[in-house]
Parts: C-alpha cells; sequence; structure tokens
C-alpha cells in the first residue's frame, strides 16, 4: 500500500474518528447537535415562556441569565462546566455530558430569545377576536397561536442550530475529538497534505451548514407565502 | 407540606456534604505572579479587540459593496462568498490563517511567515475578522437597502461625483442606521477573540488556562476571566450605544438647524 492509499484511508476517518463513540469526527459534531439542539430547544421555550408570563425577580433573573450567555465567550463556558459539574454531582461525567451542557447552557438563551421574538410578532388583536369568536382557550392555543408563532420562528431557529452546530467546533479544549482536532492530528501524519486535509474540514463544515441555511431560507420564503395568502383570504 | 420540606433538606445536606469536599479559594489564584499574567492577558485581549473590530468591519464593508454592486457577477459573488464565510465555524478560519496559509505560499514567505514572532497574533486577527465579517455584512447590506434612493439622486444632481456620495452620504446614513444592531454583532466579536488561545496566542482566555495548570483550582479562575470578559463586553456595548445616542443627537440638531426638521 502506498502512501496515497494511506491518506486516502486516513481521509475517511475525518467523518468516523479514530476510536470509540465519543472521539468520533464530523460524527461527533453531529452527534453533540442532535442531543443539544432540541434539549436547548425545550428550556428555550420554558425559559421564554417564564420570562413572559412572571413578573418580578424571576424576571430578572431570567434576562440577567440571557445577557450573560450573550456575553460569556463559549470556550470559557465549556471549560466552567467542565470543572463545576464533577464538584456539583459529585462524580466525573463523560466529556460529552459537559461538552453538551455547556452547549445547551449557551442555545438555551438563542432559542429563547428567537421564541420571544416569535411571541412579539404575535398580534394581541388576534387572541382577543379568536376569543370574541368563541373559541376555548384550548383551542386559541392549538389552532391560533401556536401555527402562528411556528410559523414565524422556524427560520430564526434553524440559524440558532446553524450557530450550536458550529460551536460545537470548539468542544476539542477539554479533549473531545471532532472534526477539527482528527484533521489536526491527521495533518500531523501526513505534514504534505496539510492544506488538503483542512480544505476537506472546510467543506465538511460548509455542507452541514449551508444545508441548512438553504432550509432556513425555503422555509422563510414559505412562511412569507403562508402569511400573504392568509392576508388575501 | 412539612415531610416534602424534610425530604428538601435531606436533599440539600446530600448535596452538601458532596460539594463540602471542594473548598473554593480565590486567595491561591490571585497571588501577584498571577496578577501579572492577568494583566499580560488583558493587554493581549485588548490589543486582538481594537485590531479586530476595525478590521471586521472593513471586511464587512467590502462585502457590503460586492453585494450591492450593479453587475449580476459580482454580487453572486459577494453573496457566494459571505455564504462561505459564515457557514464554517471560527475555529476553522483561525487554524486556516495559522497553518494553511504559510503551506500554500511559497516556500521562502510560508518560512518567514511561521519564523514571525506575531504571525499566530496576525493569523488570529484575519481569522477572527473573516468570522465576524459576514455577520456584520448582513447588517450593513440592510443598512444600505434602507438609505433612500432620492438621498443617493439628489445628492448627485447637487453635483457632488458618485465616490463622494457613496461616503459622505450613504455610508454615514446605513451606519448611523444600523449601529444597535452591530452593537450586539461587535460584542460577539469581542467574546470570540477568546478563541485566538487554540492557536497560542496568549490572551485572557489562554492565562486562565496557564494559571489553572499551575494552582489546578479551574473554577476559580475560570470564574474571574469570565467575569473579566462581562465587564469588558459589558463596557464595549455601553461606549457603543453613547456613540449611537451622541451621534443620533448631533444628527438631529444639524437637521434642525437645516430646518428640515421642526
Amino acid at each position: 500500500m502506498n502512501a496515497h492509499d494511506v491518506f486516502l484511508q486516513d481521509a475517511w476517518l475525518l467523518l468516523s474518528g479514530f476510536g470509540q463513540f465519543p472521539d468520533a469526527g464530523l460524527a461527533l459534531n453531529i452527534a453533540l447537535t442532535l442531543v443539544a439542539v432540541p434539549t436547548a430547544m425545550l428550556f428555550g421555550i420554558l425559559v421564554a415562556m417564564l420570562r413572559i408570563r412572571c413578573r418580578g425577580s424571576v424576571r430578572w433573573l431570567l434576562v440577567a441569565y440571557i445577557e450573560v450567555a450573550k456575553m460569556v465567550p463559549l470556550i470559557l463556558g465549556v471549560f466552567w462546566f467542565h470543572y463545576v459539574i464533577p464538584i456539583v454531582l459529585g462524580l466525573t461525567p463523560p466529556l460529552f455530558v459537559s461538552a453538551t451542557a455547556a452547549l445547551v447552557f449557551f442555545g438555551t438563551a438563542g432559542f429563547s430569545e428567537v421564541v420571544r421574538g416569535g411571541w412579539s410578532a404575535m398580534r394581541r388583536e388576534e387572541i382577543d377576536s379568536a376569543r370574541l369568536a368563541g373559541l376555548s382557550n384550548r383551542a386559541i392555543w392549538c389552532s391560533v397561536i401556536i401555527p402562528r408563532i411556528c410559523f414565524a420562528m422556524v427560520p430564526a431557529m434553524l440559524s440558532v442550530t446553524v450557530s450550536m452546530f458550529k460551536d460545537t467546533a470548539v468542544v476539542f479544549v477539554i479533549g473531545l475529538i471532532e472534526l477539527t482536532q482528527t484533521g489536526t492530528i491527521l495533518a500531523n501524519r501526513h505534514p504534505d497534505k496539510l492544506a488538503t486535509i483542512y480544505l476537506l474540514i472546510g467543506i465538511a463544515y460548509f455542507v452541514v451548514c449551508a444545508s441548512l441555511s438553504t432550509l432556513a431560507r425555503y422555509c422563510q420564503a414559505a412562511a412569507r407565502r403562508r402569511g400573504l395568502a392568509e392576508q388575501l383570504s | 407540606m412539612i415531610r416534602s420540606v424534610f425530604c428538601f433538606n435531606i436533599l440539600l445536606g446530600s448535596l452538601k456534604a458532596k460539594s463540602m469536599s471542594y473548598e473554593p479559594s480565590f486567595a491561591a489564584v490571585l497571588t501577584p505572579v498571577h496578577l501579572h499574567m492577568l494583566a499580560d492577558g488583558l493587554k493581549t485581549t485588548l490589543l486582538l479587540a481594537t485590531l479586530t473590530i476595525p478590521l471586521s468591519v472593513a471586511f464587512s464593508l467590502m462585502l457590503s459593496v460586492l453585494r450591492t454592486n450593479k453587475t449580476k457577477l459580482v454580487r453572486t459573488f459577494g453573496h457566494g462568498l459571505t455564504e462561505v464565510l459564515r457557514n464554517v465555524p471560527g475555529v476553522f478560519w483561525l487554524l486556516f490563517w495559522y497553518f494553511v496559509i504559510p503551506v500554500v505560499v511559497s516556500e521562502a514567505l510560508g518560512t518567514r511567515m511561521n519564523t514571525w514572532p506575531h504571525w499566530a497574533l496576525f493569523s488570529a486577527v484575519m481569522g477572527l475578522s473573516f468570522n465576524n465579517a459576514p455577520y456584520l455584512s448582513d447588517v450593513i447590506y440592510a443598512g444600505f437597502s434602507s438609505v433612500p434612493r432620492q438621498a443617493y439622486w439628489s445628492a448627485r444632481l447637487s453635483g457632488l461625483p458618485a465616490w463622494p456620495v457613496w461616503w459622505k452620504v450613504i455610508l454615514p446614513t446605513a451606519l448611523l442606521s444600523t449601529l444597535p444592531a452591530l452593537n450586539a454583532r461587535l460584542v460577539h466579536g469581542f467574546k470570540n477573540t477568546s478563541l485566538a488561545m487554540l492557536i497560542s496566542v496568549q490572551d485572557l482566555a489562554w492565562h486562565a488556562q496557564e494559571i489553572e495548570s499551575l494552582t489546578f483550582r479551574g473554577i476559580e479562575i475560570t470564574s474571574i476571566i469570565t467575569a473579566m470578559y462581562v465587564m469588558l463586553s459589558l463596557s464595549l456595548s455601553l461606549s457603543l450605544h453613547c456613540v449611537d445616542r451622541h451621534l443620533r443627537i448631533k444628527r438631529r440638531q444639524n437637521s434642525v438647524a437645516a430646518g428640515t426638521v421642526q
């Protein structure tokens, strides 16, 4: 087997990584996103609803949390959870868990801002007219508020998802071997192919993010069409 | 009720028992030597920020100009470039400048780059600007579209050539109307300067890791550094807010003086 074949074989490692599950190249980035995004979305919706519903100290706490999450660098967040979780829980969790916790911490703030934006896109009169038309509370939620907010939110939620996927590139600071780190190791193994390896990494990130962004743009166009149709009818 | 309070107390007690094994000590972290290191890190972070912010705004202006060009081909190129820059993480752009650029240029130049002591700082500044430029460009692009066509044509008709009109009429109007949105992105760009530690630029985040490895007190030092970043971000955000207010007031005074606004 010549050097070229060895390189081709190694290039596949960018997708699957070297070892057992957590150290898994692009697969690890995708796994982290798949775990962190739904969790952050759930918490984000919860935080946004609490922020809308509650007054006083709860609201101030949530606003403070969101503002702090906007100002704390991701890399420090990852370190912080890496150090704090073992002390609070009294046991050392797998690295995957601390990385997910940090991603969820930042993602929750992003998602809650999106939900709040969707809520403010909802006009008061729409709810009032639904109530005057005699709809029950439950019917108002299911057939007026949720469809309306969801359509307004999907593109923004996808863009938060893209930024969370891009954030997974940072988790190697606590020792997880994801796509970028796999690439760095491979670049040490094949110093003459360094540019090719980084090109492949860039393409891998671009393909995933660009397809999500395209989907977001498609949803935005669909939402706009739908909004127009509603106004016309 | 009493029972649930009792259960809660037991739960709290067990948590306390576990966490009692760790006693946080800020005194161990804030020794004179470490404070000196923090000051060094602060200097580098501020240097990174002062270089990155103007450069990323310049890059984003270039992208916006490309995206609003008359020729379709140039517009498509601008949009494509923005997409490529946006859809790849910042970490990649840092590593790209730090590792890949010296390899793809000629060998003599590559060696000079690698032996230049400030190459890491330079590639961090370039990479961070690449990372933030597309987002800033989105904001500025929206600002450009918000400038009314009449403003351009009335300035042209009063005898100004195209370039001064762009520089004196369109750019200030676009930037002023987007300053609040730019503010948020610039704060984001500032906190991303911490990524520079990944290519061993010795900024605040890098020194945090250094002090952690010396003292094994990760939580304390990370909390201190985090607080420093939050304060720096806040002051950047507040000062941009003041600039915005000042410019708005000044603009309004000018319009009142010119008699266009009562």
